[in-house]
């Protein structure tokens, strides 16, 4: 019962301020895959991108300042916070300290050195200075189940540099500390009751930052068929490395909750790859440990119904087109429902359902037919919905908006709708004069399909089969909706 | 004589010509352009085909399977559904009411009733009528 004539349509259709950022990243890329939503024509999957819900996620970045002020005077250890879970980070150190002449008398001496108390010896960083083996006046950050970082300028070999940094796993509670130094080899100040040899100005800014890594889970397929192979899921991490070290991630658990009813989970335990076999469409959820962070993320399984060996219903984007179409033309209640139309054209392999908006002035019984494929597009496959049971008095008659304004009615006597393609439908598809696909008419129990250029040669079939519902959008079952 | 026989035979011509325009008033109500017939039958089965049978009966709807749907050539029950049309819509010895129309035969459960002329641009309109003439439903197809 769609209304003529056809017109062109449009398709439908530290680290927490940088983690909004990222999910705002995340929520724009997904909108943008949504809306492109291609799919490949020749084959049944995917039909969904991975999605990337959890964003960068890191664990917390901790700072402490430290102040050195003498040459005998360790500072620290100053808390920097804990870290649970092993977490791969960037341990950084800024600042530079100006080093100054104590006013221990080992700084006088004869002309032309002179007195060289109180005044600018050099300056420290945070590699400190090499001497018999070791580094002194350094920066050390040490977490207390392991890792971290000693900065050391060895053997002197490094010009003075403002920031030191170097990446590290790390757990447990950390704490930073400058070492005191350079060692003295002088009896006049360092030592108990004597000054100190050097007095410093500054600071050492010490930072521990996490990569931000997220979850993904990969399985092999997104759209399977009762009976065919497994799908594998790998939980996987990005990025997997950083710098030489590898992201930390353990695997939790792995839960399958299907769209509808109670199935049988995997059981995968804390495996990194899980094979499942679903039987019906579901979302398979991995949560693991991702770099200090518990994370979760979910992938869609389409478990299509079994093939019918009508390609207009076995291929996936016209059953997309279609499950969309139907679930926006369907409300629970008539006076809400509307025709909608769909289409599928397909352009260098790629194949793009559409469901087409509105008209104005459309009714829960009529709608504009799809025009014909944009320039330069292959048309694959169109139709409509019917969004009523035909025959059905008691809960699907038809709306007044139905009525032909122009027409008389029986008084109190219930319209319904007609099963099937209308005559109007057909002669619509006629005049149109376009060969090359067929015109399929969603209602919410059958599906009938003829070509354009012949629609007295029309088939039918039954949408439920064996339990399963063709074209039917996941999660959002009409079926449960009237219940 | 010559006269009385010409006014006899006048007369009786007079009878039959009387008597002639009953016969053309009771011509059949059955509409019957074959390809009307074809394309409404073809629209009644497909009904009946994908429909839910279950749900028809329980609503007290007429129903059969779809080769036992017919077109009706019966004038008298086309009468009746012309009657029956008339009546449910309160046109019934107006200027609108219907003389014929294209009835189909729903098993012996009901009728199938399609007006002469209902071709709009639109929806086509089926009127379902019980096997005793009581309108059920209008469909739209």
């Amino acid at each position: 019962m769609a209304k003529t004539p056809p017109v062109h349509t449009t398709p439908n259709g530290g680290g927490w301020v940088n983690k909004r950022a990222i999910d705002l990243l995340s929520v724009l890329t997904l909108l943008a895959i949504s809306l492109v939503s291609c799919t490949d024509t020749s084959s049944t999957e995917p039909s969904q991108r991975p999605s990337f819900s959890g964003g960068g996620i890191a664990a917390p970045t901790y700072s402490v300042t430290l102040t050195p002020t003498a040459s005998n005077q360790d500072v620290g250890p100053l808390t920097l916070g804990d870290y649970q879970y092993p977490t791969l980070g960037v341990v950084e150190v800024t600042g530079i300290l100006d080093q100054y002449y104590s006013q221990a008398t080992r700084w006088i001496f004869p002309p032309p050195t002179g007195d060289l108390r109180g005044t600018l010896a050099g300056q420290m960083d945070a590699g400190g200075q090499w001497q018999t083996s070791q580094c002194y006046a350094r920066v050390m950050v040490i977490f207390s189940q392991g890792g971290g970082e000693a900065f050391c300028d060895a053997y002197n070999q490094k010009s003075i540099i403002s920031v030191w940094s170097d990446t590290s796993v790390m757990k447990g509670t950390g704490t930073a500390r400058w070492y005191k130094g350079p060692a003295s080899f002088s009896s006049n100040c360092d030592g108990a009751g004597k000054p100190p040899c050097y007095t410093y100005d500054g600071t050492h800014v010490v930072t521990v930052t996490p990569v931000q890594a997220s979850l993904l889970v990969v399985p092999t397929r997104y759209v399977t068929h009762p009976g065919k192979s497994s799908v594998t899921f790998r939980a996987r991490r990005t990025p997997s490395t950083f710098g030489s070290h590898v992201v930390p991630l353990a695997v939790q658990n792995w839960t399958w909750e299907p769209d509808s009813g109670s199935g049988v989970g995997p059981s995968c335990g804390t495996d990194t790859t899980c094979v499942f076999a679903p039987v019906a469409s579901g979302t398979m959820t991995v949560t693991a440990l991702v770099n200090g962070t518990i994370q979760s993320q979910s992938v869609h399984i389409r478990v299509l119904c079994a093939a019918t060996g009508r390609p207009d219903l076995d291929s996936l984007p016209l059953l997309d087109a279609m499950s969309a179409a139907f679930d926006s033309a369907w409300n629970a209640d008539p006076t809400l429902r509307r025709e909608r139309g769909w289409s599928v054209d397909c352009l260098d392999g790629m194949c793009v359902p559409m469901v087409h908006p509105v008209p104005p002035g459309t009714t829960p019984c009529t709608t504009l037919w799809p025009s014909g494929s944009s320039t330069g597009a292959t048309r694959v496959g169109d139709g409509h919905v019917h969004p009523f049971v035909p025959g059905e008095l008691s809960t699907d008659t038809l709306p007044n908006s139905c009525r032909d304004p122009d027409k008389q009615y029986p008084p109190g006597i219930p319209i319904q709708s007609a099963a099937g393609p209308s005559r109007h439908d057909r002669r619509t598809a006629r005049e149109m004069q376009l060969t090359g696909w067929n015109h399929c008419i969603i209602e919410p129990n059958r599906i009938h399909c003829f070509p354009m250029n012949n629609p007295d040669s029309k088939w039918s079939m039954p949408r439920q089969v064996n339990g399963c519902t063709i074209a039917i959008a996941p999660k959002d079952n009409f079926v449960e909706e009237t219940a | 004589m010559r006269s009385a026989l010409t006014i006899s035979w006048a007369l009786l011509l007079g009878c039959l010509n009387v008597q002639a325009a009953p016969v053309v008033a009771q011509a059949s109500a059955c509409l019957s352009q074959p390809d009307s017939v074809s394309a409404y039958l073809d629209m009644v089965r497909q009904h009946y085909a994908y429909s839910d049978s279950a749900s028809v009966v329980s609503a007290g709807n007429p129903w059969a399977d779809t080769t036992a749907i017919a077109h009706v050539t019966v004038s008298s029950i086309c009468q009746d559904a012309v009657d029956a049309y008339n009546a449910a819509l309160g046109t019934t010895g107006t200027p609108q009411q219907d003389t014929a129309a294209y009835v189909f035969s729903i098993g012996n459960s009901g009728y199938v009733y399609v007006r002469p002329g209902d071709t709009s641009e639109g929806r086509q309109h089926y009127y379902i009528f019980t096997a005793s003439w009581v309108l059920k439903a209008t469909m739209l197809g």
